[in-house]
């Protein structure tokens, strides 16, 4: 195919761009001044315990190097935890322990790390590494997610979470990120994780991507990857369609996790949602995001805005 | 309603830039090539008399700016004499005195044409002499004759003269022509009856003595032809063809019947004219020329500043083009390297060390930060402090690379002084974190795009052309600015996404 006729063919199947996401949504629906209720995920977390939705349970959060002096005595009694910037992206500078060997703690990578590691570790989180822009930062400690069963076998180290894009009150896309021996535990696509596309109405999973390229089976496991069943589905839809409004921000990518025993929890927001979900769903955002915009969603209840999107994009209206 | 907004801005703006940059190509003459040559000539007319001791009066004509020429640098040389100049007719008039000249003298009178490259307006509309006829009654009465044939055979003034003229100079003339005429034939003599019987007849002739400037030598002969006020303005016949024009190259020295030097006191012995043609780039001649006029947009120019100024600015002229490529890499070919704008700084730092040496410096500075940035990653050091320590270690680098240069006889190493330390050091910074979030491979992907755009950036920005165009032509910036507002605007596919989501665009099975 020619360049031409790809660009028809994208422009067909509603294929949101780099461009178009940025100067047709963000830009438009996001203000500039909203970016920090998101982009500080210790904000965001209060924001979403306020709006009454789920999160992972705090355990300790660090704001000044001072504190860091504390983390053994306020963290040695978490078996398993959490550490995250707070104002980190793409996954960086997350550190999950789970358990001990010795003095040592045991990293879900199997790999070891001392204390004064975790101290340097949160130190530079703090001096700003992981932040956008390398300004100050703050550390998170956190409840150390156990995922739910059913992704047992098609994960690979790491926690695998769903990321819904909600736009304008309603969830328009969603994706199952599986975390693989490659991405070292992240659910990051661009950084080897399994992106699957989901079928809004029923909650399964359809088709897969990996490094760009259609997959049925977890790379690591070989665990078939497609027709999962998600457990909560519609719960999920329901934090998803009340981000809107919790930040103000129209266009956001909300992050979940199912634990096996709290059910669903929002991880965090982005109001930069990233376009590979397209891939994994193999449909375009740009058709979805213009139906929502012909109707006037904004009065109606949190059920009927997931009612219109189960009905508008599950995979049998699509098709 | 804000696409619509950000149209008519970027239209605006590349049409005042447009605008401004036509104007001043087509009006002021600014060359679009900055070696575009030019002729302009060097006159030099010299004037030999024998004094009868005693007061002696020498005076000849001074050439003024035409619609077509300026006349630049006037000078004489004639030391024995006071040099007045008087306004005579539509002339002005060079008047030599001395009070007790004796012997051979000589009188040098020197000039520079340059052809116009604005169209100056006309300057005198109205002939200012007064419109002398000299003819006898008898021969008034000839010329009335003449005039009513010529009329008759004409469609309008200008091909009235133009027949008049013909029947002056053609071998087979009436015995009226000849009459008139008398046994001088030469084309002054012609000019000037021509002129007389147009006077008479009630039209405003003269005759024009000038110089024809593609004829260069020495011994330049004097040229004459017809000017006649026709309509609005003033219209040359030639007086070998009596067609209403004469060649681009003749120059316009003095108008009317009055002979080029006259000499009271004296014997004229010889005068002799030479033409130099000398080359000049349109730029010089351009800016010259708007000195000598006074042009707005000339004298408010970039070329008006001071020689360091002016040498800062040809750079930072540039760095807008570089940006200009830079966001369309980003947005339309979805290319990315480190940092935003940091190939157009790398690029700029090339232009102290040229682009090979440049490129070579910049890597192995570069690697060294790496190796010294991992090395100080076991250290575990805070952010600042860190890069505190790193600028120090280039700049330790960088100073040893011009000592040992130095040492070694190593010319481009020694212009490595205005390398920026702080883009390379942020560079290094930039690659190191790339490196430990998405792997060596990547940053070293990033890092070679980054050079790689960053030499194009540099080839572009140091082109000589470019470098004219956004020096001479500043307003073309606006230009690139709404270019850059319709890139800010453009929500279509980047180059990168067709490939990116190419499986997306094959029809479903």
């Amino acid at each position: 195919m020619t360049p031409w006729q790809i660009a028809r063919g994208l422009e067909a199947a509603g294929v949101l761009g780099m461009n178009g996401r940025n100067g047709d949504y963000i830009l438009q629906c996001n203000p500039r001044k909203l970016y920090p209720l998101v982009d500080d995920k210790l904000v965001t977390k209060e924001l979403a315990q306020r709006a009454g939705l789920a999160t992972p349970e705090l355990y300790a959060a660090f704001r000044y190097s001072g504190e860091i002096r504390r983390a053994r005595e306020l963290l040695d009694k978490y078996e398993n935890f959490v550490v995250k910037p707070a104002n980190g992206s793409r996954g960086n500078g997350i550190l999950v322990i789970k358990g001990r060997v010795g003095d040592s703690l045991r990293l879900a990578s199997h790999r070891l790390m001392n204390w004064d590691d975790l101290r340097f570790h949160m130190q530079n989180t703090l001096s700003g590494i992981y932040s956008l822009g390398g300004q100050q930062d703050s550390v998170i400690a956190e409840y150390c997610v156990e995922f739910d069963r059913v992704f047992e076998t098609i994960t690979h180290l790491g926690v695998p979470d769903i990321r819904l894009i909600a736009y304008n009150g309603v969830p328009v896309m969603g994706m199952l990120r599986l975390p693989t021996s490659e991405s070292e535990g992240k659910a990051n696509l661009h950084q080897g994780a399994i992106g699957a596309g989901i079928d809004l109405a029923s909650g399964r999973t359809l088709t897969a991507v990996w490094r760009n390229s259609v997959v049925h089976q977890h790379p690591d496991t070989l665990a078939e990857v497609s027709g999962i069943q998600i457990p909560h589905f519609d719960r999920m839809l329901e934090i998803a369609a009340g981000c809107n409004a919790m930040t103000g921000l129209g266009y956001v990518g909300v992050d979940l996790v199912l634990d096996r025993t709290k059910g669903p929890l929002m991880l965090e927001l982005n109001a930069r949602p990233g376009l590979n979900i397209q891939i994994a769903n193999q449909a375009g955002l740009a058709g979805r995001l213009k139906a929502v915009d012909r109707v006037d969603v904004g009065k109606n209840s949190v059920a009927e805005r997931v009612a219109f999107a189960k009905e508008m994009f599950g995979v049998r209206a699509v098709n | 309603m804000r696409n619509l907004h950000v149209y008519i801005l970027a239209a605006a703006l590349a049409a005042i830039g447009f605008g401004v940059a036509a104007y001043k190509y087509f009006v002021i003459g600014l060359p679009l090539r900055e070696k575009a040559a030019v002729s302009a000539w060097e006159v030099e007319s010299e004037i030999r008399v024998t004094a009868n001791g005693g007061p002696l009066k020498l005076s000849m004509f001074e050439p003024d700016d035409s619609r077509e020429y300026s006349v630049l640098d006037k000078r004489v040389a004639a030391p024995e004499f006071g040099i007045s100049i008087a306004p005579e007719g539509a002339n002005r008039r060079l008047n030599l005195t001395a009070r007790d000249a004796k012997g051979p003298l000589v009188a040098r009178q020197r000039f520079l044409v340059r052809r116009n490259t604005a169209r100056a307006p006309e300057r005198r509309q109205v002939p200012p002499f007064a419109q002398e006829i000299t003819l006898s009654q008898t021969a008034q009465t000839i010329a009335r004759t003449l005039y009513v044939a010529a009329h008759a055979k004409s469609a309008d003034a200008t091909t009235l003269v133009s027949v008049l003229l013909r029947g002056l100079i053609s071998p087979a003339r009436s015995e009226n022509v000849r009459f008139l005429l008398g046994d001088d034939r030469s084309p002054q003599k012609i000019a000037m009856l021509a002129a007389q019987i147009l006077r008479v007849n009630g039209m405003i002739a003269r005759a024009v003595h000038g110089i024809d400037l593609s004829k260069t030598g020495v011994t330049a002969e004097i040229r004459t032809w017809l000017e006649a006020h026709v309509g609005e303005h003033w219209q040359a016949f030639s007086v070998a063809t009596g067609e209403s024009r004469v060649p681009a190259s003749y120059f316009a020295w003095w108008r009317g019947d009055a002979p080029f030097v006259k000499v009271d006191g004296g014997k004229f012995e010889r005068r002799r004219v030479s033409i130099t043609r000398v080359e000049e780039t349109v730029l010089r001649q351009t800016l010259a020329l708007g000195k000598h006029t006074g042009a707005f947009l000339t004298n408010y120019s970039l070329y008006s500043l001071p020689a360091i100024q002016r040498a800062v600015f040809r750079v930072i002229m540039t760095i807008p083009i570089g940006v200009f490529m830079l966001v369309v890499l980003r947005n339309i070919v979805g290319l990315r390297g480190v940092g935003t704008f940091m190939p157009v700084l790398i690029a700029l730092s090339f232009r102290e060390t040229h682009l090979l040496w440049g490129l070579v410096l910049f890597s192995v500075a570069l690697a060294a930060g790496l190796l010294v940035r991992l090395y100080f990653d076991h250290l575990k050091l805070l952010l600042v402090a860190r890069l505190g320590a790193i600028v120090m270690f280039v700049i330790l680098f960088l100073a040893a690379v011009t000592v040992l240069s130095d040492k070694l006889k190593f010319e481009p190493g020694l212009s490595v002084a205005l390398f920026p330390l702080v883009i390379l050091t942020m560079t290094i910074e930039r690659v190191s974190v790339i490196w430990d979030e998405s792997g060596p491979a990547e940053a070293i992907r990033l890092a070679v795009l980054s050079l790689i755009i960053a030499a194009f950036c540099y080839l572009l920005m140091a082109a000589r052309p470019v470098q004219h165009i956004f020096f001479a032509f500043p307003e073309m910036v606006l230009v690139l600015m709404a270019l850059t507002l319709l890139i800010g605007r453009y929500t279509g596919y980047r180059l990168s996404e067709l490939v990116r989501f190419k499986v997306l665009a094959e029809p479903r099975s």
